[in-house]
């Protein structure tokens, strides 16, 4: 008998292992139910309608080209989404140099394809590709040996993204790997023996690799020792090598460039063997092939740079300021997220800030304006003081061509054009200043193509600009279009709409409002990029290349327009442009956005006044004042609690369960301010309100008062993704495929990056469109895409996501892209809103900078989305309908909880009325401000640990704004769902049940066997310790 | 004491090396949160059971050793057992989130602190499952010498 005690003894502690376990499991498995039905497929909760009143599926449908009989059809989405990859990479892949006719190649060209790059698998979570198959599949010809050769060895290499983040890799040091001709004759001794057969060109795949969460670190000090790069967007030595062995075994050498954070391609533009460049970025799934049809002339290249690409990365002002920088007092900060997420949580991102000096020029706004101030004889600008420590800076004179290899907007195609302005008309509509810019496009080559028509403007920098601190880029971009293919010889004619208050000033301190200055010259100008679009306004001010210019200009190309109206006082017009499209008072709202609003006089802004003596200089070491750890703690919107709560005849006020017939399905289509949402809106008892304000990420809250299903409504969207991802468990639309299509991933188109490059705003649309299909299909009606933040430097190893460092550009295609989604009902909630310029302690970091620089570079990317002028009509106001916050703080307030930012301009100025999230998880123990400041709800990853701590409502129900607040975003939330495809799938009986999934049958069945026999065991074990003992006895 | 350790069974070998593995399974966890930014509310909790486990694993060398195979070893060798697998629960509970971003999205896939935070914790977690089936083993065996 005592042997069987130690059997059933083991049993029992065994069983009850397997108990455990199976309970943790089940545990587990609940609190992510919704990233495991994601992976798995399985719908942990279904939308049960009990009766079909005939409104289901009619909100939206989809477009007729994606059906068959009615009903999807994948292999033409297959098809859409392919079709339209190439045609972004056809349009957005930019040639920047050919020399001597390299391109076009013949078609079915037998190339020699060097580098990693060209055979690795890149573009991570972005979407994978391989270089090499794309242009196989364009019908090119690769040299098979190069292929056999380099296949084992790319095993080995990496495409290191960046790495230089917050906490513990400060350190970080880029291998800006290649694989170098020695590795390649270790492989292969005769592998040059194989260029004699594919002698056609050599095409040479280089690149830098992007990703979120870092960024890649500046200078001598970012770099593997021993690489031979000054810095990590450098060529390295293996890679100059393979670069090297193409020249001097080709008499084409054809250079791609991978990639988002733009490389230094001085040496590349300078060697005269290259005799080709093309930008490709992230060409996605399928956008090799579009780049190997351009490179055989199938189609005609006609893209522009996203950014400008300097000779050395370190250059711009920004670049003085970036990255690490964390408070000197900063142990006075004892703020505390208690997410355990690690570059969100208690990461020292709470501690840390970026002092943004450059002000508005960002980019090619400063290499540019600098550019015009010394062919105009502003001795300031062309005193170089500015070292960046890692070049050879020795020259006190600075000089663009020195400073810059391809501007912004510039491209190459294999015909060339000429661009005149014919003619500029101002249209004076209350609030909506515009101008109709006439370009007339001539074709003066011999090959038909396709050309973008970027339309650029200059304010003129006046004595009043100088005295009030006003800054003024010589050149930006106002709009642009995108001709059709335009024959050769031909010509056509393009009217490009400019909204003038893009190009008026912000007066911060002055007007404290936008400003245009009467009786002074503003220019139009048209060219190829930025940088031949500023000579042409040069030439129209009659300059030459005898005053500094690198290129005489042509001032046909160009319009001088004087300002003249009757609003102006002292010369200065601080109304036509003081009201936003909405009516709303624009003035300035964004307190403590400079460092200087805590401490006057402390940081130097960039100017053009004095460019070599307010070059920014690193402001490291910096102090917090008592007012910004105030804000830096959190303590920015007072909340009344428990201990000290609003009165209860204030609390009385706030309608809160009240008896109402309406359900949200009732609600199809309402307006923003139809009046039975209050009725709706009071129906909600304060539990469903506090869940379903802060329950908003991948799974919504339900409201079981107003039948709102609760389901996982929002996809996520890194990049360009693609995607059918059923997982609200409806089944029976229409155009339902028979069997559910599951998570379907259609692959990734091009990034955005090219997609800016095409200065296509229609292909934007497009875009937008099919992924507005997908949406229906998908049964997300929810995009948490695209990015709308500017590339502020080369370094953000995030770039890939957003579009380019042009506010302009970045907003109309964000703009298009929300319109082509939102003409099938899908909500599009562009991110990051708003300043997150870097990656490195993302998770708080404080952006300082003036409400000039805010509003005219890193918002207005967002406002030309949000306000989607081009598209209201005097019926519809039509707009983005959701907006993700950033992880950042403008100044010491976080984005989420700044009230100037989200109400006074986001819904106030811009008119915005949708769905506000945050971003993962982010400021959780903000909450109650942040409902206040008009956040709209949290995204969670998990259904209920972290929410626990946090849904308590007595956080909430002490303070009556708060509630009303509440209420608010509750409205913004269900009226975004009103009026998206979202209503295909409900009705007034529409609700949500439990599901009994397969993992969920196989624990619980897992659970009760490994129950029962735990009890068999322990109760054999009982009976043996009292046999024992009785026998013992 | 030799003479106790000479009543003491191979059994309680196995008991006192589940403790041991608790304990190393208690260091891996301590360290998989002491990254800034991937501490772990439940780490007290791990910390007290895993404690607990080690103390129980001493309770069990000595009470098996001092009072034989009786009933009073069992209910202890039971406790052991699953105050050992709590752990593994708490760890889980704690990690699910680094789990969820390092492993099933790209959320923090290649940032070095988070796949240090995850890897360290999935090591853990194994490491107190070994300790488990280590105590649930050490149950099978007869946890005194028989009397000669």
């Amino acid at each position: 008998m005592f042997k069987k005690t130690a059997l059933y003894r083991g049993l029992t502690c065994a069983m009850a292992i397997v108990l455990v376990i199976m309970v943790m499991l089940a545990l587990v498995l609940e609190e992510n139910r919704t990233m495991v039905d994601q992976t798995l497929g399985t719908k942990s909760q279904l939308m049960v309608t009990e009766s079909d009143d005939g409104t289901l599926y009619t909100a939206f449908t989809p477009d007729e080209e994606f059906l068959t009989d009615g009903k999807l059809d994948l292999e033409k989405d297959k098809k859409i989404h392919k079709d339209l990859g190439i045609q972004i990479s056809e349009e957005g892949s930019v040639l920047l140099k050919n020399e001597a006719s390299t391109l076009p190649l013949k078609e079915s060209a037998k190339v020699t394809l060097f580098g990693a790059r060209a055979y690795k698998s890149l573009g991570g979570r972005t979407g994978g590709f391989v270089v090499a198959n794309g242009l196989k599949d364009s019908g090119l010809q690769i040299n098979t040996t190069m292929e056999a050769v380099y296949s084992p060895l790319i095993g080995k290499f990496s495409d290191m993204a960046p790495g230089w983040a917050s906490n513990k890799t400060y350190d970080f040091k880029y291998d800006p790997a290649e694989i170098s001709p020695a590795d390649l004759a270790n492989q292969n001794a005769s592998y040059k023996d194989s260029f004699a057969e594919y002698n056609d060109a050599a095409i040479v795949v280089l690149g830098r690799n992007n990703g979120e969460g870092a960024d890649y670190k500046p200078g001598l000090d970012g770099v593997k020792d021993g690489v031979g790069s000054r810095t990590a967007l450098a060529l390295s030595d293996n890679e100059k090598a393979i670069v090297n062995l193409a020249c001097d075994n080709f008499s084409k050498v054809v250079i791609l460039v991978v990639g988002v954070s733009p490389m230094e391609l001085g040496e590349l533009q300078d060697n005269e063997k290259v005799g080709a460049i093309m930008y490709i970025g992230f060409p996605g799934t399928n956008g090799c092939e579009g780049v190997g049809n351009l490179l055989q002339g199938k189609a005609n290249p006609s893209g522009g740079l996203y950014d400008i690409y300097a000779r050395n990365s370190l250059s711009s002002p920004a670049m003085r300021n970036m990255g690490h920088y964390e408070l000197t007092n900063a142990e006075l900060i004892t703020r505390k997220d208690t997410s355990s997420v690690g570059t969100r949580g208690t990461d020292p991102g709470f501690k840390h800030y970026v002092i943004e000096a450059e002000g508005i020029y960002v980019g090619y706004r400063y290499y540019e304006t600098r550019y015009f101030d010394c062919v105009n004889g502003n001795a300031s600008a062309k005193v170089k003081t500015d070292s960046t420590g890692v070049y050879e800076d020795s020259k006190t004179e600075w000089n663009y061509a020195e400073e810059v290899v391809y501007s912004f907007g510039y491209g190459l195609s294999y015909t060339t054009f000429e661009k005149k302005i014919t003619g500029v008309t101002w249209d004076k509509t209350a609030h909506e200043q515009m101008a109709h810019v006439s370009v007339s496009v001539k074709n003066t080559g011999s090959k038909p193509g396709k050309t973008s028509v970027q339309v650029y403007g200059q304010a003129p920098y006046t004595e009043y600009d100088k005295q009030n601190g006003v800054e003024k880029s010589a050149i930006q971009l106002l709009n642009f279009a995108k001709t059709d293919v335009i024959p050769a010889g031909q010509t056509v004619n393009v009217t490009v709409d400019v909204d003038l208050q893009d190009l008026a000033s912000y007066d911060e301190n002055g007007a404290g409002t936008y400003i245009m200055e009467n009786g002074a010259d503003y220019y139009f100008s048209v060219g190829n990029g930025a940088h031949d679009a500023l000579n042409n306004i040069l030439a129209a001010m009659g300059k030459t290349t005898a005053d500094g210019m690198d290129k005489n200009g042509s001032a046909a190309a160009a319009h001088k327009w004087t300002y003249d109206t009757a609003t102006a006082a002292n010369g200065v017009d601080a109304f036509t442009f003081s009201l936003s499209k909405n009516g709303t008072k624009i003035e300035n709202r964004l307190d403590y956005c400079n460092w200087n609003d805590y401490e006057a006089g402390k940081v130097t802004m960039l100017s053009r006044s004095n460019w070599s003596g307010t070059f920014p200089k690193t402001y490291d070491n910096m102090t917090a004042t008592e007012l910004m750890l105030k804000h830096y703690n959190g303590e920015v919107i007072d909340v009344k609690t428990k201990s000290n709560p609003d009165s209860d005849a204030a609390l009385a006020t706030v309608k809160l369960g009240q008896k109402t017939d309406l359900k949200f399905a009732d609600m199809k289509n309402a307006d923003f301010d139809d009046y039975r949402w209050e009725e709706v809106l009071s129906a909600m008892s304060i539990e469903e309100l506090v869940l379903y304000c802060m329950e908003s990420g991948r799974g919504f809250a339900p409201i079981d008062s107003l039948n709102f299903p609760q389901g996982s409504y929002a996809e996520n969207g890194p990049g360009t993704p693609a995607w059918i991802d059923n997982s609200a468990g409806v089944t029976n639309a229409p155009w339902a495929v028979e069997k559910p299509a599951g998570s379907y991933s259609l692959g990734s188109f091009p990034t955005y990056a090219v997609i800016a490059s095409s200065f296509n705003p229609e292909l934007s649309k497009r875009y937008g469109r099919v992924l507005g299909n997908d949406s229906i299909f998908g049964l997300k009606p929810m995009l948490w895409l695209p990015g709308a933040n500017i590339h502020r430097t080369p370094y953000n190893g995030r770039s890939e996501q957003y579009y380019s460092e042009d506010p302009v550009l970045t907003g109309v295609m964000t703009m298009e892209a929300t319109i082509g989604a939102l003409e099938k009902g899908a909500i599009v909630t562009a991110k990051h809103f708003a300043f997150n310029d870097q990656e490195m302690h993302r998770s708080g970091v404080g952006t300082f900078m003036t409400e000039q620089r805010a509003r005219e570079v890193d918002m207005r990317a967002f406002q030309i989305a949000f306000e989607a002028n081009k598209y209201d009509t005097d019926e519809k106001d039509v707009g983005m309908l959701g907006v993700m916050t950033s992880f950042s703080k403008l100044g010491g307030i976080e984005c989420t909880v700044n009230k100037g930012l989200l109400t006074d301009v986001l819904a106030g100025e811009w008119g915005f009325k949708g769905y506000m999230v945050s971003d993962l998880k982010d400021d959780l123990d903000l909450m109650p401000q942040a409902f206040k400041a008009g956040l709209g709800g949290y995204d969670w990853r998990t259904e209920a640990d972290d929410i626990t701590p946090y849904r308590d409502v007595d956080n909430f129900r002490f303070d009556a704004e708060l509630l009303e607040c509440m209420k608010e975003v509750a409205h913004q939330k269900m009226y975004t769902f009103a009026n998206s495809n979202f209503m295909n799938n409900v009705n007034t009986t529409t609700h949500s049940v439990w599901n009994m999934t397969w993992w969920r049958a196989a624990y619980i069945s897992g659970i009760v066997i490994s129950a029962v026999l735990t009890l068999a065991a322990l109760g054999m074990l009982v009976a043996c310790l009292i046999i024992n003992k009785k026998e013992n006895a | 004491m030799f003479d106790f350790l000479k009543k003491v069974s191979p059994a309680a070998y196995v008991f006192a090396a589940g403790s041991v593995i608790s304990l190393i399974a208690m260091i891996i966890a301590a360290v998989s949160c002491s990254g800034e930014g991937f501490g772990m509310k439940q780490l007290p909790l791990v910390i007290v059971l895993s404690v607990a486990a080690v103390i129980l694993g001493v309770a069990i060398v000595f009470v098996s050793g001092k009072f034989g195979d009786g009933i009073l070893s069992t209910v202890l060798v039971v406790a052991m057992t699953l105050v050992t697998v709590f752990c593994v629960y708490a760890m889980i509970m704690g990690k699910s989130d680094v789990f969820g971003t390092v492993l099933f999205s790209d959320l923090e896939k290649g940032y070095a602190p988070a796949e240090r935070a995850c890897n360290l914790g999935i090591a853990s977690i194994i490491v107190y499952l070994i300790a488990a089936v280590v105590t649930a083993a050490g149950g099978f065996f007869k946890l005194a010498k028989a009397d000669k």
